[in-house]
């Protein structure tokens, strides 16, 4: 018998079982989509790691290396199971020509090795290392992805030409967050190519165990082991490898969480007003000694009909669309050989989902037993609350047109039937404006201020060469005799070495200049001013337990030199390890120099850019909109497509829940909307009454969706943010995107969809529905 | 005297094919300005059928229906509801109210739709209204909270508000005990006195009796008319004997 009902009931409510079986799949497929993706990412990160051997920790050194003495150490040290020196030859993007693009605008540091021996592979497509022949090419597979380079093009370096045999995937700079690139050579061909650039060193460890990382980081620092570079450890590759598609999975994640708050909601409303239309006979089946268990198990059997079949569609849905959103894992970082965990973890999503909805319906159900048979024979239905609303006198009204009044009246009076289409638009323009925010702060000039790089039209960096300060002083010089230069600032980064508490030395990277020029974004106290100042990032802070206004004491080449931290920022260069300071530099040999600029006329950018390039040809230099682009366009492609996608969900659902919504509401006031007929309003009066309605709630739940969206969203974006090394954040919002076109949009298809809900609300014949 | 409602071979039917049912087979009715007119029959004899498809609620019929001048079937939706908030008026057998509006309010929906401008001469009328009829010091009352009579006697005010050619009564005084139905029918018979044609729908033959002519409906058809005189006089007891005899005659 209850399979009939089943039917029944589902043919008979064609619109609602179907929208409802909707968002249940929409909920199913993206919460099992997460669930898929977030297996393949890490699966393929943890693959591609092991596949090539991803060193533990990794110094980058310019300048000498005795590798007698880092033997000593790494045999010293009971924790390293393997040891190596590779080199890594940094040639200037302008000598390097992939196809028919340069590099020389490029922002990365792009150089050359040959594969290594013993770890730290760089894999082919397959997960093996690559092994170019004389004359073969094997680029990071960055530059396939954004289409600079196919297999089987030509490649020029420096006047000797290469043919691009295939593309690496490198477990460590893989990301364009990661700063330099490594392409791979034969040793011939290595060897030909040493004079073109300068040799930069990588130390690599591989420990016994992981665990150990941070006593052998300690040891390292402390040793006199050569520094002069960033250092690196398993962490931050694991870290920087998942960022960009981790920010997708984030966001499908949050917009799956809404999807399913949405179903939840409109299930409830539904479910109410289906309980409602059925209340005589509910207490009829009650009267003739039905248990209230067994109604309640024909209304669950519906419902679970309808969320198994929505459960199992969305589930083969995320199966089917799973294939493009994995591809760029997979092109990244490889195949993750977690399928079958992938496809269990995307079932459970979807079994948890289900049983979720199940449970919740229970819930509603609950409410039969307050159903009493004295008030369904009198009554017929349940009694709409209609308290609120009191004060509001028609008698009192001279402002508004009879619609707008009784359309506000009956919100006022009927709330919590409108709560429902209210928590669905500040949901959706929650999930449209957030994901906007994020992508507009991310792609905002100043986010990188979060990030530990001062905002400035270019910047020059000055990296591995002899006599660095003399050319970062003679590149000073000059730019104070330009006229199109605004302002700029040079920045010199010195080794200091740091005493401990207990007495021993650490080294510490400061950099060294006018930090005001170029302001970062400060987590806690300011930017450093006096030459007592030190301003350290958040994980050089963490790390060494330091707070603003704490004490501490660098060797300097004029003795012990006691600063005071001013401040403390979020900075993802260099490892995430950096100080600044604002003391005159000493006399020892600089590690690096940044020079950044401001130019009076950014048109002329272009053209600086060259005139730096060619005058200072030891710099690299780049404009700070290129930087960005580069740097974290793979990020920006992520958090765009899915800024796009949660807007096209917010847009899609507003418009169905509206629809939804306005159905059961007409069929629900059939009676009321006879009276007014019979009273002589028209059938478009009706429609405005509901247009009235329907603006009224939309415009409160955008007003309240984008103050949520500014205060909990910002915090969800900031938390994702995070995970980029930005520890403060604050949204950067476009105006025009966030308060005017959203709204409007979402606006439009709330009308759309109470257009189309209520069209036919007038059509009814007075005369039955008067007397229902 | 002048025509105010001319109804010509209406013909109204149900259902389709093999289940179709006809309502109203070829009726037709002429009423006069000022007229009180009151249809009887047993249910589903089509009376109330016959009433909202006269006053255009139900425009779904074949034949004509002239109401001052302009025939119905021919008006779009939105003149016909022009028409029924200015020039008709109608009294339910439930009385249809918005729940969410007082008896006041409700009262004067219909007029403030396009006078909100006049809200207070219109107030100040619909108390008046409210005051004849005699439910004064109801006007805050929410709907639930007053007795059907009560109820009903607002439902004349507003029929009254906007000054119609005429009122509509669907089973009037259906949903009343027979005091408050007889006080009802008073208060029709004197708002007929001053002007307005009233046209009833019952089953009660002690309302029918208050009306000045009474059609008999049988199977959607008029089958018979009766119309008083002086020789009924004002003695209702005599009128209603008649409407029972008639009734009898006749086999309803």
């Amino acid at each position: 018998m209850n399979r009939k009902i089943i039917q029944r009931d589902i043919a008979g409510n064609k619109a609602v079982s179907f929208l409802t079986v909707l968002f249940i799949t929409a909920a199913a497929m993206l919460l099992s989509l997460a669930g898929i993706l977030v297996t393949n990412l890490f699966g393929s990160i943890d693959r591609l790691m092991a596949d090539a051997k991803t060193p533990h920790f990794m110094q980058m050194h310019t300048g000498d290396v005795d590798f007698e003495e880092l033997e000593a150490f790494a045999e010293g040290n009971s924790a390293v199971e393997d040891f190596q020196v590779l080199e890594f030859l940094n040639v200037g993007g302008e000598k390097i020509r992939l196809g028919e693009n340069s590099l020389a605008l490029s922002v990365q540091d792009n150089g050359f090795s040959v594969q290594s021996s013993r770890f730290d592979f760089l894999l082919d497509e397959n997960n093996r290392p690559a092994q170019p022949k004389d004359g073969e090419l094997w680029v990071p597979v960055c530059y396939n992805r954004d289409y600079t380079v196919q297999a089987g093009d030509k490649a020029v370096i420096n006047g000797k030409t290469f043919v691009v045999t295939g593309f690496v995937r490198d477990s460590q700079m893989n990301s364009t967050l990661a700063s330099s690139k490594r392409f791979v050579v034969s040793a011939g061909d290595y060897a030909q190519l040493k004079e073109v650039g300068s040799v930069e060193y990588l130390i690599e460890f591989r420990l016994k165990d992981l665990s150990d990382l941070s006593e052998f980081e300690s040891a390292y620092s402390a040793s006199q082991m050569p520094a002069n570079g960033p250092t690196l450890s398993w962490p931050l590759f694991r870290m920087i490898s998942a960022v960009s598609d981790g920010i997708m999975i984030a966001v499908i994640l949050l917009v799956s969480v809404i999807v399913i708050l949405i179903a939840l909601l409109c299930i409830r409303f539904t479910l109410l007003a289906k309980i409602e239309d059925d209340y005589r006979e509910i207490e009829v089946m009650k009267a003739v000694g039905i248990r209230v268990s067994d109604i309640q198990s024909i209304y669950l059997a519906v419902y679970a009909v309808l969320a198994a079949a929505g459960c199992i569609m969305g589930f083969l849905l995320s199966l089917a669309l799973r294939g493009p959103l994995q591809e760029s894992i997979r092109a990244n970082l490889g195949e993750s050989g977690n399928d079958g965990l992938s496809f269990l973890l995307g079932m459970a999503g979807t079994l948890l989902l289900f049983f979720f909805i199940l449970f919740f319906i229970r819930r509603i159900l609950k409410r039969f037993r307050r159903i009493s048979p004295v008030q369904a024979i009198r009554q017929g239905s349940e009694q709409e609350n209609v308290r609120g609303g009191k004060s509001l006198r028609l008698s009192k009204n001279r402002w508004l047109s009879a619609n707008l009044f009784l359309a506000v009246k009956d919100i006022a009076a009927r709330k919590r039937l409108y709560l429902t289409m209210l928590f669905v638009i500040i949901l959706a323009c929650f999930i449209m404006v957030v994901p906007q925010n994020l992508y507009h702060t991310i792609s905002d000039s100043s986010f990188v201020t979060y990030l530990g790089v001062g905002r400035c039209d270019l910047r020059m960096d000055i990296q591995q060469t002899e006599e660095l300060e003399e050319k970062a002083g003679s590149v000073g010089e000059y730019l104070k005799r330009d006229s199109a230069v605004e302002t700029y600032a040079v920045f010199v980064t010195e080794l200091f070495d740091q005493e401990q508490e207990d007495g021993t030395t650490e080294q510490i990277k400061v950099e060294l200049g006018n930090h005001g020029a170029f302001p970062l974004q400060y987590v806690d106290g300011k930017l450093p001013s006096r030459d007592s100042d030190i301003a350290l990032s958040v994980l050089y802070a963490e790390e060494m337990d330091k707070k603003v206004g704490d004490k501490m004491i660098l060797l300097t080449d004029k003795g012990e030199k006691q600063l005071t931290v001013c401040g403390i920022y979020s900075d993802i260069t260099n490892g995430g390890k950096t100080a600044k300071a604002a003391f005159q530099p000493g006399t020892r040999e600089a590690a690096w120099s940044t020079v950044c600029v401001n130019l009076k006329q950014p048109g002329v950018l272009a053209e600086k850019t060259e005139e730096y390039s060619r005058k200072f040809p030891y710099a690299k230099v780049s404009g700070m909109e290129d930087y960005v682009t580069q740097t974290f366009g793979q990020t920006l492609r992520a958090v765009r497509t899915a800024s796009v996608g949660a807007g096209f969900v917010a847009v899609v659902v507003t418009l169905l829940v509206i629809l939804l919504f306005m159905k059961l509401l007409t069929a629900k006031d059939r009676y009321s909307i006879a009276v007014l007929k019979s009273v002589g309003f028209t059938g478009s009066d009706i429609s405005r009454q509901y247009i009235w309605r329907s603006v009224l709630v939309v415009i409160l739940g955008i007003l309240l969706g984008s103050v949520l969206a500014g205060t909990l969203g910002e915090r969800i974006a900031g938390a994702a943010i995070s995970s980029l090394g930005a520890a403060a954040f604050q949204f950067t919002e476009d105006p025009l995107s966030s308060f005017v076109l959203s709204p409007v949009v979402l606006l439009f298809t709330a009308l759309a969809a109470t257009i189309a809900g209520t069209a036919k609300a007038g059509n009814l014949c007075i005369s039955q529905s008067i007397k229902e | 005297m002048e025509q105010l409602l001319d109804g010509k071979e209406i013909v109204k039917s149900y259902g389709e094919g093999r289940e179709k049912q006809l309502v109203l087979d070829h009726v037709s009715l002429e009423m006069e300005r000022g007229g009180f007119v009151s249809v009887m029959g047993p249910s589903g004899s089509g009376k109330s059928t016959l009433l909202y498809t006269l006053s255009g609620m139900d425009s779904d019929y074949s034949g004509t229906v002239v109401f001052d001048g302009s025939t119905m079937s021919g008006l779009k939706e939105e003149t016909l509801a022009d028409l029924r908030r200015t020039k008709m008026g109608f009294v339910f057998q439930q009385p249809a109210f918005l729940k969410n509006l007082n008896l006041l309010d409700n009262i004067i929906l219909p007029v403030m739709r396009e006078n909100r401008k006049n809200g207070k001469a219109i107030t100040v009328k619909a108390r008046a209204l409210m005051k004849k009829v005699g439910i004064e010091g109801l006007e805050e009352r929410d709907i639930a909270q007053v007795s059907g009579g009560q109820l009903q006697r607002a439902g004349i005010c507003r029929a009254l508000m906007s000054e119609p050619e005429i009122i509509f009564g669907d089973e009037p005084t259906g949903a009343l005990n027979s005091r408050s139905a007889q006080e009802i029918m008073e208060l029709l018979k004197e708002i007929n006195e001053e002007g307005t044609a009233v046209l009833v729908v019952t089953h009660d033959a002690k309302v029918a009796a208050k009306t000045k002519r009474v059609l008999f409906m049988q199977d959607g058809k008029i089958v018979s008319e009766l119309v008083f005189g002086k020789e009924e006089g004002d003695d209702l007891d005599i009128r209603a004997e008649k409407v029972m005899r008639r009734m009898r005659q006749i086999g309803i």
